[in-house]
């Protein structure tokens, strides 16, 4: 038997008072250890799917169940599309501060932080100011962050989406590593397709608002993936399949 | 020190020394009397004669308007933080400290010193009213102005109530209290000065105010100038002080104080 779904979702609803219905009623699961990808067009209720997720909303309707520890915070990870740092604490301070929130002694949070930021490539710039770093490297500590968290639930909105195509594609092969390396369970919010298919095991197509589910794909890529997969007939063909559902659900 | 920071400070010092050879010599032209206008080298020699009275009466009143000045940053910032609490208690107090921000000093000023004995003190609380607003609507604003993605990843980690305030909200509203202070320190020194107006102290422990008001009566003009040149240099010294205090603190990460790029 599977093990039971990490994230379940049942006929999850929101609505706001001002705007109206931003996400129909939506169901699905997402497995321990899966990367699944959510893709929409621009204002289809991505971002408020995540915030849903996240507990940081309340549904209108239908429910989130979580399988995490009850009890333990910070299980959760969030990464936003800017990098959302402290622009008063240096980047070591800035990856410990979920530590320190959750109330770690310093002898335990040094040795993730260190750890976090290594594992980002930033060992370098742990004294540095977030406004002394390229975007690219900003969103790399706020990645840290996630990462010296220890979380079981990666939740990423368009962290990418603001940089530019080089910085994106390292970054994507740097999550990819650290998502095989962690064990965690993400879901990814993006505009792009091309990313979706890259990044993950399971596509997810919304509708535009209020957003429903339009579609689901596996791309049959293998597990290890890197820079020249974006080249190959079976990536393209992945991306093909995607774009024309997500042309279709547009045109309807 | 660079060329260009030499000439930025020498422009207007030749501007002002070239306004004070002007003011001399009209006055020396027109041979106005010194109880109309008296020249800048007769203001030198008031300044130098009545040096000691005049320095007690500017540490004085440099002593309300600095107290009242900490007392503002303290009990603003303080109250700022109830406020930011709810809005519930904002909403049921913020009103009232309007209320004595909107009130004329120089209305209650008599009430105050009728209710308090000590003169220094009703002077000080005189100050602190005139003082305190603009540090508390500032950092009140500040308080509610933390990046509201990082009010989430807060409440995603699950932080008390104090971590947020402590690790977000009071960072974040530094600049805005900085910003308040700056004001109320122009303004504390207004409040001490306008009370003593009103109060009209007396006897050994006096300040600049009264100083100004003695030498009016006297017909001691140039004195006057003098107590005058004292209170203006005091206001500008609070001010460089608080600018450089604030530059210090926000060096590292806001953009008012980092250096232009280039």
């Amino acid at each position: 038997m599977a093990a039971p779904p990490l994230v379940s979702l049942a006929g999850l609803g929101k609505s706001f008072p001002r705007s109206g219905e931003a996400l129909a009623p939506l169901t699905f699961d997402v497995a321990p250890g899966e990367f699944v990808s959510v893709v929409g067009p621009s204002g289809c209720g991505k971002s408020t799917l995540l915030r849903l997720i996240a507990g940081l909303i309340p549904p209108s309707a239908g429910s989130v169940r979580l399988d995490l520890r009850p009890g333990l915070r910070g299980q959760t990870g969030f990464v936003f599309q800017d990098a959302t740092l402290l622009p008063w604490a240096t980047v070591e301070r800035n990856v410990s501060l979920p530590l320190r929130i959750l109330g770690l002694p310093g002898r335990e949070t040094a040795p993730r932080v260190a750890e976090a930021l290594e594992l980002v490539g930033l060992s370098d710039f742990a004294r540095a100011w977030p406004r002394e770093l390229s975007g690219g490297m900003r969103m790399r500590v706020s990645l840290a962050r996630a990462l010296a968290q220890k979380p079981r639930l990666l939740l990423l909105d368009e962290p990418f989406a603001a940089l530019d195509e080089i910085t994106r594609f390292r970054l994507n092969d740097d999550l990819l590593r650290l998502w095989r390396r962690e064990g965690w369970t993400v879901v990814f919010v993006t505009h792009s397709v091309f990313e979706s298919v890259y990044l993950s095991q399971r596509v997810l197509l919304m509708s535009p608002r209020p957003g429903r589910l339009a579609g689901e794909f596996r791309p049959d890529l293998p597990a290890q993936r890197s820079a020249a997969l974006r080249g190959e007939p079976a990536y393209l063909a992945a991306c093909r399949a995607v774009s024309e559902r997500l042309a279709a659900v547009l045109a309807a | 020190m660079s060329g260009e920071r030499l000439a930025r400070l020498a422009a207007p010092g030749l501007v002002g020394a070239l306004l004070l050879c002007g003011w001399e010599a009209l006055v020396r032209w027109r041979q106005v009397p010194p109880y109309v206008l008296p020249g800048p080298l007769a203001v030198a020699r008031a300044l130098a004669q009545d040096g000691a009275s005049l320095g007690a009466s500017l540490v004085f009143t440099l002593e309300v308007t600095g107290l009242a000045l900490l007392g503002s940053a303290a009990l603003g910032g303080l109250l700022a933080v109830l406020l930011a609490q709810s809005r519930w208690i904002e909403h049921s107090l913020f009103p009232y400290a309007v209320v004595l921000q909107v009130t004329p000093i120089v209305s209650i000023a008599p009430l105050i010193i009728i209710w308090v004995q000590d003169t220094f003190l009703a002077l000080l609380v005189c100050a602190w009213v005139v003082a305190f607003f603009p540090v508390l609507s500032n950092t009140t604003l500040g308080l509610r102005s933390a990046d509201p993605h990082l009010v989430e990843l807060f409440r995603l980690y699950g932080a008390t109530r104090w971590q947020t305030l402590a690790h977000l909200q009071l960072p974040s509203a530094l600049p805005y209290f900085l910003a308040g202070l700056r004001i109320s320190g122009g303004l504390a020194l207004v409040g001490a000065v306008v009370a003593e107006f009103v109060a009209g102290t007396g006897g050994a422990e006096t300040g600049l105010a009264f100083r100004i008001l003695e030498s009016g009566y006297r017909l001691q003009i140039p004195r006057m100038f003098a107590a005058l040149l004292l209170l203006a240099s005091a206001g500008v010294a609070i001010h460089v002080a608080l600018s450089a205090l604030s530059h210090w603190l926000l060096r590292h990460w806001h953009a008012s104080a980092l250096p232009p790029e280039r």
